[in-house]
């Protein structure tokens, strides 16, 4: 029914999601199939990282959510010869790298490197190679790193004569050269090819190893290169505006097409001698069949960008695409034993997967024009979710009784209090629910709520008017605060003083600032005046102190261009050191209000650590509640009745809330 | 309610607003990043603003106000220090030293490459959402922009912070093979960029005595090594007797900054914009 995993054997903190009706926001950016068909990988925007099966008649369920990357994934690619072992490699913006069992969902392997990848290709040359084999990496630095399979650790790079980001590449295997290569394309638009397997040995021991051709294509934006395998002599080069065919031999140009005025290439694929296929980044593609004119080398001199031979490209097949839709990452699969498909996927950043079915001999129509290919699966998360309808409640949904009609609105905002085994929901309606958070989990998790409906004991706190966006149990960050106070600000500036226990509210502050994004308590070594005081930032980027004995806000910084990172309260010079995501450091003086200092750069940078010492937690406060420090991942089986009810809808729709997500427990 | 105290005419105008926004503004703004992004992209190509496709090299004095021992003559083409001279008065021996880069030499700054490269991602992104793009939702701008930032924000980071490395790093690193003469055993260089700054460091070093009796500690990683700094190569030991840097101001530099900062403050000012909506929408559409 449910199942989660441990990511670190050494933690034994088992983590448990409770989902709700809705799914979680997966925006695909990386999508590829495992070489046995069973399995599709989506990589998102989110960090999440979504294991779906396929069906051998192409039916597609969702298997399982992979959490542990903390944010937004890059690439996917395999990481061992797949029939000996289900692996797959993720990485992602920050750097992170992840290797895991498909089949099981177990991260095997995690590592934290200072490299955004954009592609990796797994690379293992049996008879020449101890160990797992080689990742080899490329994107925002300078060459190919090679990256151990088993350990992730770099082993060593792949150097250029002259070093640039590489956009892309391709491991070319072809029987007739007898050597592996591997072919790559910097962002100055220079091809590269380094000699895989007679490098193995200079790698091994770490001797440097530099291309041993190059040659200048002078067009940019480079997104593919792929060689053929059947003929062993053609390769395909994609950029944004236009594609190319390359002899290998000599890379002399054969055959160039540009793409369609306001279309975009991303990528291709040979489907067989003489055919490709070539897709866009909106989802389009298109098969052309390669025509040779038949004209000899002896007419046109190979030199001076002259086609040596013509051979043109004539338009067969385009898939059909549901909607103008947004961003896709796509790929293509051609083997499959049974019953040998070939596949053309497509994950686009609203979350859909697509699917066609490429036909073995793809044909034009009589007439000639091109034939469309239908769309054979479109399928969403959100849509696995709907399939289990009656299973997919959140986790306060039972609390109201059948022939009372509707359930609560949606939860924007949760906090658990580990000392009172309370669980608070604030609403989208503005209204809090506070139940027994253990009562509730068990409810959701063993299906006995028609024991407990009805009488699973909870209030309903009102006092807010529009949605309930933070929470705060001060006690539980400080024991100077009364263990019965509880702090919720809401979407239209109002903050609410108030009795977790009875709810009478005590106080209600309002700012104009908008929504109350955070609630925070400052650190222990405080002034005697802001004893008993709260932070709030708010969304327009403010800050505020509230002093809840005398009921004022007695200060407010609102000159801050960019979302607040970092809070720094200085008790010596009895400052507030703001930070910003854009790296600037705002100082105020507290006793004042007055912004004395704004500075950026290195000085911002100085200010900041120097005050180190004294940050306040602006950590989302789910992590206080469990004390976790190591990661975790969790799959979740959601094909199967799973679906149990949301912890906290807001974090799972929030944009940014892939970090938070992936660390609450219950 | 706020929310349902907006009454329907006031939620007709405000989803006018908003598709206003998303179909007009948010283009416009687009447009005037890129022009921005553009401007700071040629500064990487083409430094003095002339237009005849290839990058100019361009000659900068290394100086420093507080000493003469060193200076250096640095010749930059783009991200590519295709010419360098320094000279270095040894104060023991009132010895000066001269050395060049080798002919066939070339050294890359990887800082300045990789800053272009951000760039011209951020550039590349924009343009996949010309005006004929229609966004659906002020998620996707946001999207877009959180995007744009990252790239913006890790170029200008790559120019403001010098990659910090050990000693022996820096000796291993290729460049102390790149001049004629060669460099003597005893001197160590580093360049590097800081902010708007090409930099020069010159260590001078003297070897540990195998059983000396100073307490060897190798130094970490840091951009700047000072003197006393103490590192083992080869089984060698050395310790920085002196370190000389010199920089001068690189103009371009400056203004790609300047255009990086401004073009971060016009992406949150846009994403600013799109989230004040969706205190009316509460999440769901916007």
């Amino acid at each position: 029914m449910m199942k989660y995993v441990k990511l670190m054997m050494k933690s034994s903190t088992h983590a448990v999601a409770l989902w709700g009706n809705r799914a979680p926001a997966h925006s695909i950016t990386a999508v590829m199939i495992t070489d046995d068909q069973k399995t599709i990988v989506t990589g998102s925007l989110e960090g999440q990282i979504c294991l779906w099966h396929l069906s051998m008649d192409m039916k597609v369920t969702s298997k399982a959510i992979l959490f542990g990357h903390t944010a937004a994934i890059t690439c996917l690619a395999r990481a061992r010869e797949f029939e000996k072992q289900p692996y797959v490699v993720s990485g992602s913006e920050n750097g992170e790298m992840c290797v895991w069992n498909v089949n099981t969902g177990h991260c095997i392997e995690n590592a934290k490197l200072p490299y955004r990848h954009t592609a990796i290709c797994y690379y293992h040359c049996s008879f020449r190679m101890t160990g797992e084999g080689w990742l080899l990496c490329c994107g925002h630095y300078q060459d190919i790193l090679i990256v151990d399979a088993n350990t992730l650790q770099v082993l060593h790079t792949f150097k250029s004569q002259s070093s640039d980001w590489i956009c892309c590449m391709c491991i070319v295997h072809s029987t007739r050269i007898q050597e592996d290569s591997l072919v790559a394309i910097s962002t100055a638009g220079e091809l590269k090819v380094w000699d895989l397997s007679s490098s193995v040995n200079s790698i091994q021991e770490k001797l440097n190893v530099y291309e041993s051709e190059s040659k200048s294509l002078e067009m940019a934006n480079y997104c593919a290169v792929r060689f053929c395998t059947y003929t062993e002599r053609l390769l395909l080069v994609i950029c944004s505006s236009s594609w190319k065919i390359y002899d290998y031999c000599d890379f002399s140009l054969l055959c160039t097409d540009v793409c369609k005025s306001g279309q975009n290439f991303a990528g291709g694929e040979f489907l067989a001698a003489n055919r490709l296929i070539i897709w866009t980044q909106d989802g389009h593609s298109y098969i052309y069949q390669l025509l040779n004119s038949g004209l000899s080398k002896s007419v046109y001199p190979g030199d001076g960008g002259l086609l040596k031979e013509t051979i043109t490209p004539h338009l067969l097949c385009a898939t059909s695409v549901m909607e103008e839709s947004s961003l896709c990452t796509m790929g293509f699969i051609n083997e499959r034993k049974e019953p040998f498909f070939k596949i053309l996927y497509s994950g686009d950043s609203t979350g859909q997967l697509n699917f066609w079915h490429i036909p073995d001999v793809p044909v034009s129509q009589f007439d000639g024009s091109p034939l469309e290919i239908p769309l054979k699966v479109n399928v969403t998360l959100q849509e696995m979710f709907d399939r289990h309808k009656s299973m997919s409640e959140g986790i306060i949904d039972h609390l109201c009784t059948p022939n009372e009609g509707v359930a609560f609105s949606t939860v924007t905002a949760s906090l658990y209090i580990p000392s009172l085994d309370k669980l608070v929901c604030g609403c989208e309606d503005g209204s809090i629910v506070i139940t027994f958070a253990l009562h509730a989990a068990r409810a959701r998790l063993l299906q006995d709520h028609p024991l407990l409906r009805g009488s699973l004991p909870h209030k309903i706190f009102a006092g807010h008017d529009s949605s309930v966006t933070s929470l705060l149990y001060p006690h539980g960050r400080s024991e100077k605060y009364d263990p019965s106070w509880l702090i919720s600000g809401d979407q239209n500036s109002s903050i609410i003083w108030r009795d977790v226990f009875t709810g009478d509210i005590f106080h209600k502050f309002t700012l104009q600032s908008g929504a109350i994004l955070k609630l925070l308590v400052p650190p222990n070594d405080y002034k005697v005046k802001l004893f008993q005081s709260i932070y709030c930032i708010c969304s327009d980027n403010s800050v505020a102190l509230l002093n809840l004995q005398e009921r004022v806000c007695f200060f407010h910084a609102r000159k801050h261009l960019f979302p607040v990172k970092s809070l720094k309260w200085h008790p010596v010079e009895e400052v507030l050191v703001v930070g910003c995501e854009d790296g600037s450091a705002y100082v105020w003086e507290i006793e004042s209000g007055t912004l004395e200092r704004h500075e950026t750069g290195e000085m911002a940078k100085a200010i900041l650590t120097a005050s180190d010492d004294f940050a306040i937690d602006v950590n989302d406060s789910m992590l206080m509640a469990t004390h976790e420090t190591q990661r975790h991942s969790r799959a979740i089986k959601s094909s199967n009745s799973n679906k149990l009810g949301a912890l906290s809808h807001n974090l799972l729709h929030s944009e940014k809330s892939s970090n938070k997500v992936r660390k609450q427990n219950i | 309610m706020a929310t349902a105290a907006a009454s329907g005419a006031e939620r007709r105008v405000l989803e006018e607003e908003f598709k206003w926004l998303l179909k007009e503004e948010v283009h416009s703004v687009l447009k005037q990043l890129q022009d921005i992004l553009k401007e700071a992209s040629r500064r990487f190509t083409l430094p003095s603003g002339t237009a005849d496709g290839a990058t100019k090299q361009e000659n900068f004095v290394l100086g420093s106000s507080s000493t003469d021992q060193v200076k250096g003559v640095l010749t930059l083409q783009g991200d590519t220090l295709c010419q360098a001279e320094v000279n270095l008065k040894v104060t023991r021996t009132n010895q000066l030293l001269h050395f060049a880069f080798r002919d066939d030499k070339q050294w890359k700054m990887q800082q300045i490459q990789d800053a272009r490269n951000h760039v011209n991602q951020a550039i590349y992104l924009l343009a996949n959402r010309g005006e004929n793009y229609t966004f659906q939702t002020g998620s996707e701008v946001l999207k877009l922009m959180d995007a744009v930032m990252l790239q913006l924000t890790r170029a200008r980071n790559r120019l403001t912070t010098p990659a910090t490395m050990t000693l022996p790093e820096v000796a291993t690193s290729g460049l102390t093979k790149m001049f004629t003469p060669s460099l003597p055993a005893d001197v160590l260089l580093n360049f590097y960029v800081n902010v708007n700054k090409l930099c020069l460091l010159v260590y001078q070093l003297h070897a540990l005595q195998p059983n000396s009796t100073k307490n060897f500690r190798p130094a970490g990683s840091s951009v700047l090594h000072n003197p006393g700094a103490m590192f083992e190569l080869n089984n060698q030991r050395f310790e920085v007797s002196h370190v000389h840097k010199v920089e001068c101001v690189v103009p371009w530099l400056n203004d790609a900054l300047v255009f990086f900062t401004v073009s971060l403050q016009l992406c949150q000012q846009l994403k600013d914009k799109i989230s004040i909506f969706s205190s009316y929408w509460n999440f769901r559409p916007y």
